[in-house]
């Protein structure tokens, strides 16, 4: 499903860039959720929709300039980088809280899938908040392993550590495990 | 790479937001079709070069007497020559000029007469150079032949003959026709977005072309044999 979803978005966004505005819609149906998360992540609940507005445009000034390789991460980097902005615009300092990010069925969400994603945000909550960050930057910003430790001016083989481990405790914790 | 199980649970976990509405209105406002910014003097230039060619174009398809080549038979019998691979871990990649494409390698001339004419744009475009230089050229262009569209992907690969891209090993197994005396082989099948999409392929003075087009013109392939075999 993910691949779909990644080849769809892959085409919107070469769409737009050739002047096709309603497929900014699509863009927005299949990544819209996690763009919110992202937004409300950095500039808060309040501003969430704000920063996503101005993305969208962003989108649509910008789209020439995707170069094709990995759209969500595309999408996701510009929705940070506009919530960022956003944050220093109103002469605020950005603290992005981790809970923020994992705590989407505080905003308006579906009734039918509350209590499946109840049940991934109590499993998140137990992670170490340098597990909670490594799983962010992967799940939600699609950054690579490099791009991480980049980031964080760490090694590769020590952000891949954290991953696995990270990515290990929390799959163990949605099975039931406890991780004492 | 993501873990899967991971990954679904985060997928299902983002649908489940209600996203507000109306967010993409305004910025409907600002896409706009993506066009090469040239000087005016070459804008100029390519409108006066433009004319020159419509009218050497009608005179040879007058003196031809015909618009679109007829293609005959096709033979699906004649079996693709051995063939080695070799894959992207070989190449090292680097972002490449379409507008100075012909400085890499005079056969790629077209690409540059494709980024600079009017009815057609390229997007994007970088240059693969394995140990024995430059190996591999890919492009993705967009042209307007008439009312119908053409999302193009071109490659042109300098390797021995039979030393082709994994990922454009498809190409040499099509049906194989001759446009004025040169061999090519063509696959057609359905894109995702229905329309015809046809692989090309041909070799024209030891130079590898392909070419993936999606366009609802059937025919839309001859247009390159004929932009490259003079």
């Amino acid at each position: 499903m993910y691949e779909n979803d990644c080849e769809k978005l892959n085409r919107l966004i070469i769409a737009v860039a050739d002047g096709y505005v309603d497929c900014l819609d699509g863009i927005y149906e299949i990544a819209g959720g996690r763009m919110l998360a992202v937004a409300a992540g950095i500039a808060g609940r309040e501003y969430a929709e704000d920063v996503l507005h101005d993305s969208f445009i962003k989108i649509a000034r910008f789209a020439h300039k995707y170069r094709r390789d990995n759209p969500y991460g595309w999408l996701m980097r510009l929705v940070k980088n506009t919530a960022l902005d956003f944050v220093r615009s109103r002469k605020a300092r950005a603290e992005v809280s981790d809970e923020l990010f994992f705590n989407l069925t505080s905003l308006d969400y579906s009734p039918e899938k509350r209590d499946e994603a109840l049940e991934l945000e109590r499993a998140i909550a137990r992670l170490e908040p340098d597990e909670k960050k490594v799983i962010y930057c992967k799940y939600y910003l699609d950054m690579s392993v490099r791009e991480i430790a980049a980031a964080n001016k760490q090694s590769k083989s020590a952000v891949q550590r954290a991953v696995e481990r990270a990515e290990r405790k929390l799959k163990n914790l949605l099975d039931g495990g406890t991780n004492d | 790479m993501k873990d899967k199980k991971l990954e679904e649970k985060f997928g299902e976990y983002f649908k489940g937001v209600n996203t507000p509405d109306n967010i993409t209105d305004d910025a409907k406002k600002y896409a706009v079709r993506k066009r090469a910014v040239l000087p005016k003097i070459v804008k100029f230039a390519s409108v006066a070069a433009s004319f020159v060619l419509v009218f050497t174009a009608a005179l040879i398809i007058i003196l031809r007497g015909g618009i679109t080549p007829p293609e005959k038979g096709g033979d699906s019998a004649v079996p693709p020559p051995a063939l080695v691979t070799y894959g992207n871990g070989e190449l090292e990649y680097r972002e490449a000029n379409a507008y100075a494409a012909s400085d890499l390698e005079l056969s790629l001339y077209f690409i540059r007469n494709l980024a600079v004419a009017s009815n057609a744009g390229v997007n994007e475009m970088t240059a693969g150079y394995g140990a024995d230089g430059l190996a591999l050229v890919k492009a993705d262009a967009c042209l307007f032949n008439g009312l119908l569209r053409h999302d193009t992907k071109i490659f042109v690969e300098f390797t021995e003959e039979n030393t082709v891209h994994e990922e454009l090993e498809d190409y040499r197994h099509g049906v194989v026709y001759e446009y004025r005396g040169v061999t090519y082989r063509l696959t057609r099948t359905i894109a995702e977005n229905g329309e015809p999409e046809q692989k090309l392929y041909f070799l024209y003075q030891g130079v590898k072309y392909y070419f993936n087009v999606t366009s609802a013109d059937e025919y839309a392939h001859l247009r390159y044999l004929e932009m490259i075999v003079k």
